[in-house]
């Protein structure tokens, strides 16, 4: 090519250029005069760009002939009821001055703390790795402080938006124009009154991040990179000072991971090597797995696994640890964020492609890993938590008689290192294991699919309390096996069939069969039980699984968060309101270690109009209130109130022993009638 | 004014706005999130910070603007959030994500492919989109909703008209590869069908 011709090639491509963006800024008649004739005029002359030209109308069109959703019909009443309450508040501060006192809620440290984003993706990591905490023992009464509001004046873009406040440090977000800084800090708690403020202001820059879409991310517990996503990839970014700023968008897989799944056939026994060579392109396709994979060798059951470490082994061509991987790109995060292990050298999440073509399936990231590796292949996998170095696994899945109520939800322990499966033998969705390993909180009821989502989710069913030792392990081969039909599907369209979801069928060896697990109850696909199971009758030893009283009514629990603290000694409950997806009600209850048994009928704080995002950092359960927006730090007594030399007074009325939250959500709004109590 | 009625004029001016724009602002909403219940309580959201921040709004002629602009920060903040925090509730869908792409065509009225484009590029640009094409907001409006200046509003509006008609030419590719696909299929199946029933040359129903 000459010269000319470049020069000449060059010059023609900018003409179209600038004609495709006048005529993309023409569709609603903004052009200038003198813009509008040069673009008629080129139009006229090039086809190709005249094509593009009608594109652009033609989405003008249908755009502006979208259908205007109703909003609720509640939606005043509901504001009202907010803003009554707002009023009500700055009242009781500030008597005759109402609007003053509201303008006064104004943050109190000066880069408010996004509503409810001071918990955080590596507590739980931190807290699974660290000391048991020594309670303190003076805060027996409920010490809360606000720590910041936000404020819609504030650009929320230079509002810091916590990833974690751990052990007197917080991580946070701050975007701006697309550029999202991860940033550290530290957090101050006094002993005196054990409140703490958390740091805010310019903080340490420790990674940077453009994108068009909204960046979301996850600390690994030393802090030293975050899993970082967006709604179609995940990338593994190294937290430094002084970062380059990394535009996700253009980070791709090396090699790039196929969007469609491909089904291996493999043994249990291959272990971590298989399923890295699983989603390799350079690895042979295996064929047609039937989803016969042997069982691993047997492991004794109900025993307890004890946390331990993982060891990962990092490939020899490990890339430089400073340097950002697009793990896995062409998919959406599904159910839980994604998570580290305590130690930080993996990362597990779930996740299904953009085009939902399938179900979700769990991956793993290996620290060293260019990808992260899919494991497991039926489409139904959802991430559950970590267990130690184990992941918790859980699947719903159709069964074969099909039917709404033949679908059940299934849980297994997956062990990175070996590849083996354990099935926890009674059903249950997302279990949640206590730091110490020896208790859980697991849901359990009927299941639905959802056609608007195209996903399986719960129904109907409460959240159980339970110990390890109930349980029923069985070696099961789920992780490795595909489903028989998971050739590829050509339709995107779910239905809301099981039986017309090929993807969710079962592999019928990974049933835990009540003969396997004599233990096994609750049933959860069918036969949630709808009351507690005999607690008071016999206390038999161990503790049968509890239903803890946390939503309004029994079986209605749909939506949660499990928090526990670091020496196992609390849980935190948060379940969402009927309808809500993002606000309802937090629960703290005491874990009598000795019994095996939650006080259920003393709860430490019971909450209305919480935020979902409810961790605890060292002896503070933190929690955001969605009514004044504040992030508040409860000091968890020691012992339970009951129990101290100097109890507290017996609380009227409908709040629990804790104390009501100042001017936050509002534990009066709790009945008293709640299940289990 | 006293402090009693300057909170009643607050009052009284917030559930204007209220009457004025909710039904706009919960549609804005619903297409950025695309699910009514969370769209339900950012849209309670919105009017809330409106009314704790009512100084903030100088001139009162402009409070469809200001409206859109918390609205609009409420939901690239919480969507930013619900992905941020870790502890997600089970709600059996990516958080923020949508369902499907045909779910969101019939609630929308749009195209498969349309939905689905629309669904893939980027939040800021979709959200540019909407509120210039479905939402009518002029350029200076949409500029201050974004927070952004009247250029840059217009070049991220041009930003993503184009990534829009990539998407959806994209889409529309792909659709047509997945029925041709299935008529592949069915083509197939009938060559079978035929060798064991020569008479029956029918083609199963789509």
């Amino acid at each position: 090519m000459s010269l000319e011709t470049k020069r000449l090639f060059g010059a023609d491509e900018t003409i179209h250029d600038r004609a495709r963006m006048l005529a993309a800024e023409s569709v609603d008649g903004s052009l200038a005069p003198g813009d509008a004739e040069w673009l008629d005029a080129h139009l006229g002359a090039c086809p190709d760009c005249a094509a593009v030209a009608e594109e652009y109308r033609a989405i003008h069109l249908e755009l502006g002939s979208l259908a205007t959703p109703e909003p609720p019909r509640d939606l005043w009443a509901r504001t009202s009821a907010a803003l009554d309450q707002i009023d009500a508040k700055a009242a009781r501060r500030s008597p005759g001055k109402t609007a003053a006192a509201r303008q006064g809620n104004r943050p109190l440290v000066a880069t408010a703390v996004a509503v409810g984003c001071v918990v955080v993706v590596a507590a739980a990591s931190l807290l699974a790795q660290s000391p048991v905490i020594t309670p303190v023992t003076s805060p027996a009464r409920s010490d809360v402080v606000a720590l910041a509001t936000p404020s819609p004046a504030q650009s929320p873009e230079a509002q810091g938006a916590p990833l974690a406040v751990v052990n007197g440090t917080s991580y946070w977000i701050d975007s701006d124009g697309g550029v999202y800084q991860i940033k550290g800090g530290t957090t101050q708690c006094t002993a005196a009154d054990g409140s703490c403020t958390v740091a805010s202001g310019g903080g340490n820059t420790l990674g940077s991040i453009a994108s068009d879409q909204v960046v979301s991310a996850a600390i690994a517990p030393d802090a030293s990179r975050a899993a970082v996503w967006t709604t179609d990839k995940v990338v593994i970014l190294p937290l430094a000072s002084m970062p380059q700023t990394v535009s996700i968008d253009l980070l791709t897989p090396k090699p790039t991971l196929a969007a469609t799944p491909t089904p291996h056939a493999a043994t249990a026994s291959a272990g971590a090597s298989a399923l890295a060579s699983a989603v390799s392109p350079a690895a042979p396709s295996a064929s047609a797995s039937t989803g016969t994979a042997q069982t691993p060798t047997p492991t004794p059951t109900a025993t307890p696994i004890p946390s331990s470490p993982a060891s990962p082994t990092p490939a020899p061509s490990a890339p430089a640890a400073t340097q950002p991987i697009a793990i896995l790109s062409g998919y959406e995060i599904v159910g839980r964020d994604p998570e580290f292990s305590a130690d930080g050298s993996l990362v597990a999440f779930a996740a299904r492609p953009v085009d939902h073509s399938t179900g979700p399936d769990v991956f793993l990231w290996r620290s060293g890993q260019e990808q992260a590796t899919r494991i497991t292949f039926r489409h139904t996998g959802l991430f559950a938590g970590w267990y130690g170095g184990r992941i918790l696994i859980s699947e719903i899945s159709a069964g074969s008689t099909g039917g709404a109520n033949a679908a059940r939800s299934t849980s297994y322990i997956w062990e990175p290192s070996t590849g083996k499966t354990l099935a926890i033998g009674r059903p249950m969705l997302l279990p949640a294991v206590d730091p110490t390993g020896k208790y859980l909180v697991y849901w359990s009821g009927t299941v639905e699919l959802d056609p608007a989502t195209g996903l399986w989710g719960p129904a109907s069913g409460d959240l159980y309390f339970d110990s390890w030792s109930n349980l029923t392990l069985t070696p099961a081969s789920f992780a490795l096996s595909a489903a028989p039909t998971a050739s590829p599907s050509p339709s995107p369209s779910p239905s809301p069939s099981p039986t017309a979801e090929p993807t969710l069928s079962p592999s019928p060896s990974l049933e835990p069969s009540s003969a396997e697990s004599p233990t096994a109850a609750p049933s959860a696909a069918t036969a949630a039980p709808s009351s507690e199971p005999s607690a008071a009758a016999s206390l038999p030893q161990p503790a049968m699984p509890q239903i803890l009283p946390v939503a309004a009514a029994s079986n209605m629990v749909h939506r949660w968060v499990v928090a526990w603290d670091s020496a196992g000694g609390h849980v935190a409950v948060w379940v969402a309101d009927p309808g809500s997806s993002r606000i309802g009600r937090l629960s703290l209850f005491w874990i009598d270690r000795g019994s095996g048994r939650v006080a259920t009928n003393e709860p430490l704080l019971a909450a209305d109009k919480v935020l979902a995002n409810v961790a605890f950092d060292e002896d503070h359960l933190v929690y955001t209130s969605a009514i004044d927006g504040k992030t508040y730090m409860q000091a968890v007594p020691a012992v339970p109130p009951s129990t101290v030399a100097t109890p507290a007074p017996p609380t009227p009325g409908p709040t629990p022993s804790g104390s009501p939250v100042p001017g936050s959500p509002s534990p009066s709004a709790l009945p008293t009638d709640r299940p289990g109590n | 004014m006293s402090a009693v009625s300057e909170d009643a004029a607050d009052r009284t001016f917030i559930e204007e706005l209220f009457a004025l724009h909710h039904a706009e602002i919960y549609a804005y909403i619903f297409r950025m999130v695309r699910d009514a219940d969370v769209a339900a309580d950012f849209a309670q959201d919105t009017f809330i910070k409106a009314y704790k921040a009512q100084d903030s709004l100088e001139d009162r002629a402009k409070a469809r603007a200001w409206l859109y602009q918390i609205a609009h920060r409420v939901v690239l903040d919480e969507m930013r959030r619900r992905r941020i925090v870790r502890f997600m509730p089970w709600t059996g869908e990516s958080h923020g994500a949508a369902p499907s792409a045909e779910h969101l065509a019939m609630e929308m009225r749009l195209s498969g492919p349309l939905a689905r484009a629309l669904a893939r590029i980027p939040e800021r640009q979709r959200a540019a989109l909407l509120l210039a094409e479905v939402n009518d907001l002029s350029g200076l409006e949409l500029a201050g909703t974004l927070g952004i200046s009247h250029v840059a509003a217009r070049a991220l509006l041009t930003r993503a008209r184009e990534s829009l008609r990539v998407a959806l030419a994209d889409e529309k590719r792909l659709e047509k590869e997945h029925e041709a696909a299935i008529d592949a299929e069915y083509a197939e199946r009938a060559r079978g069908a035929e060798g064991h029933r020569p008479s029956d040359d029918s083609r199963p129903e789509r």
